[in-house]
């Protein structure tokens, strides 16, 4: 899920409420649909409250090239 | 000049002073008096204010000029006055209504001594610098550009613009990265002068050096460095009021006062009181975003369980209607039964009966029939039995006939007769002598005759030309 955004991922949890309220809910789908939900939550988690590391590289890499210009 | 020859009326230059002093003195409309004017050259000495007062015309050119001060006794209150008022401290450039004396002294001159100000006037002249700003931006189109640009739903890498080691810097970094929920921000510093006359350049300066690397924020955030001191003084630029109007990423401002905005209020992107309040913002934006997940995932979660409860309730409830529905089927289907093996009788009845009249009549033919063929047949094998017997009669008289004559020729060939008419018959070891050559000297052997047999050993064997023929 490395290209998906935040935004994407909070409207892919939307469509999934928006399938689940309509009348054509499969109750096959039922798990699929809670097990993708908990994966984009955690997704969703991750980018909130996870330090990344790339973004704290590119954050020091920027700070030593604005100090050495 | 000799001295004697001053004429009676001449002054001193101290008595000259002496008389502009109480004439300036006694001169009501010079005391008390409310004065339009612009700051210019603010310095302090001994607790006292010294400055300039000027006015200038239109084209900017200065037209009128004086020195003017406040005495340290007056200082503290026309500043608190003027701070509370317009969140500013006062300094060059800035217009006032002030209310003075003119004084004269005999060292130092004309001066304007302030003692009261009404801050109201700085006030509306501000509002109509920060309008013809504002005017001058919509003019040009770009008013708000910025306001305009969506705010991203997770802002956490945020250049920030602020005076690096002041109190509202260090109370925003402080409130966001201590933030309750744990979000995780990526702050980094872009150090401005952030009041006096530098405020303008410097943080010009910083939005190009975060222009240069766009791609990596999220958003600006700009954040008056100082505290209870920090004044917003050129803040009210149009140069930099057009480079945060059309920066390209949001811009959230934290620089204005209480009682005073300034001119980035009205154009950036999100406008808050406080740098404190600028990481409140932000917190609060990642904890709506983590709510609309939540929120949507328990959802989810709360329709699956109520689904798969409500087809357990669906499941049970046809479990629960099961045995009735099966009696009902179950007596259905004897009825069912029951009436398919009465057709099945009575078809099988209607059947039997055509069947055994069928045969009856099958019967009957073939009565018919069997004596029918019977007569014929027995005639047929009677004619076959006379016919057989006749034959039979011929074929025994015929070899009857030819056996006699076998017997007859037989009993002429017998050994018998042949031994009776003078032939004997030599056996040796049991078989028939036909050739001297079946005979060695000393065998045994034993001559037939019609009456008897001679048991002789052979002696010798005689040469072919003594055989009998």
């Amino acid at each position: 899920m490395s290209e998906l955004s935040y935004n994407q991922a909070v409207a892919e949890l939307e469509a999934i409420v928006a399938k689940m309220e309509s009348d054509t809910c499969d109750i096959d789908q039922l798990s699929n649909y809670t097990t993708r939900a908990l994966s984009l939550l955690k997704f969703c988690k991750e980018r909130l409250f996870k330090t990344n590391e790339e973004v704290e590289r590119c954050l020091e890499e920027l700070r030593n090239t604005l100090q050495e210009g | 000049m000799n001295p004697s020859m001053v004429p009676s009326n001449a002054i001193s230059l101290q008595q000259l002073q002496q008389i502009i002093g109480n004439s300036i003195r006694l001169t009501p409309s010079l005391q008390g008096v409310w004065v339009v004017a612009e700051l210019s050259d603010l310095r302090s000495s001994g607790g006292h204010w010294y400055m300039e007062l000027i006015e200038k015309n239109e084209q900017g050119a200065t037209v009128a000029k004086c020195r003017a001060n406040i005495w340290a006794s007056a200082v503290a209150p026309i500043q608190h006055k003027f701070f509370a008022a317009t969140g500013r401290q006062m300094s060059t450039g800035i217009k006032l209504l002030v209310r003075g004396s003119v004084t004269y002294h005999q060292l130092y001159g004309l001066a304007f001594n302030i003692f009261d100000i009404d801050p109201s006037y700085t006030l509306g002249d501000l509002e109509r610098l920060r309008r013809e700003i504002l005017e001058r931006l919509q003019r040009e189109g770009v008013l708000n550009r910025n306001k305009e640009l969506p705010f991203p739903t997770v802002p956490q890498k945020i250049a920030v613009i602020s005076a690096e080691g002041a109190a509202g810097y260090g109370d925003f970094m402080n409130q966001l990265m201590g933030n309750q929920e744990g979000f995780r921000f990526y702050p980094m510093l872009f150090h401005a002068a952030m009041q006096g006359e530098r405020t303008a350049p410097s943080i010009m300066h910083q939005l190009e050096l975060i222009e240069a690397t766009i791609d990596f924020w999220d958003c600006v955030v700009i954040i008056r460095g100082g505290g209870s001191t920090s004044d917003l003084n050129g803040f009210d630029n149009l140069e930099l009021a057009r480079a945060v109007a059309t920066f390209p990423l949001p811009v959230v401002v934290g620089i204005g006062h209480e009682r005073d905005r300034n001119v980035l209020d009205e154009i950036a992107c999100i406008r808050c009181k406080t740098p404190t309040a600028v990481a409140a913002f932000l917190v609060d934006r990642l904890r709506l975003s983590y709510q609309a997940a939540t929120e949507r995932v328990e959802k989810i979660v709360r329709y699956s369980a109520d689904a798969l409860r409500g087809e357990k309730h669906r499941l049970e409830n046809i479990e629960a209607a099961l045995p009735a529905r099966v009696k009902t089927r179950v007596m259905k289907g004897e009825q069912q039964l029951t009436t398919l093996a009465h057709n099945i009788e009575r078809l099988l009845i209607r059947r039997n009966t055509r069947e055994r009249e069928r045969l009856t009549l099958l019967a009957h033919t073939l009565e018919r029939n069997a004596a029918r063929v019977e007569s014929r047949e027995k005639e047929h094998t009677a004619k076959l039995a006379l016919r057989l017997e006749n034959a039979l009669k011929g074929v025994t008289r015929k070899p009857a006939m030819r056996l006699e004559n076998l017997e007859n020729i037989l009993r002429v060939l017998s050994p018998q007769n042949t031994l009776r008419r003078g032939y004997s018959i030599t056996r040796v070891n049991g078989n028939a002598v036909h050739s001297v050559a079946d005979l060695t000297s000393g065998d045994t052997i034993t001559t037939l005759l019609p009456d008897g047999s001679i048991l002789s050993r052979v002696e010798g064997i005689s040469a072919p030309d003594t055989h009998i023929p």
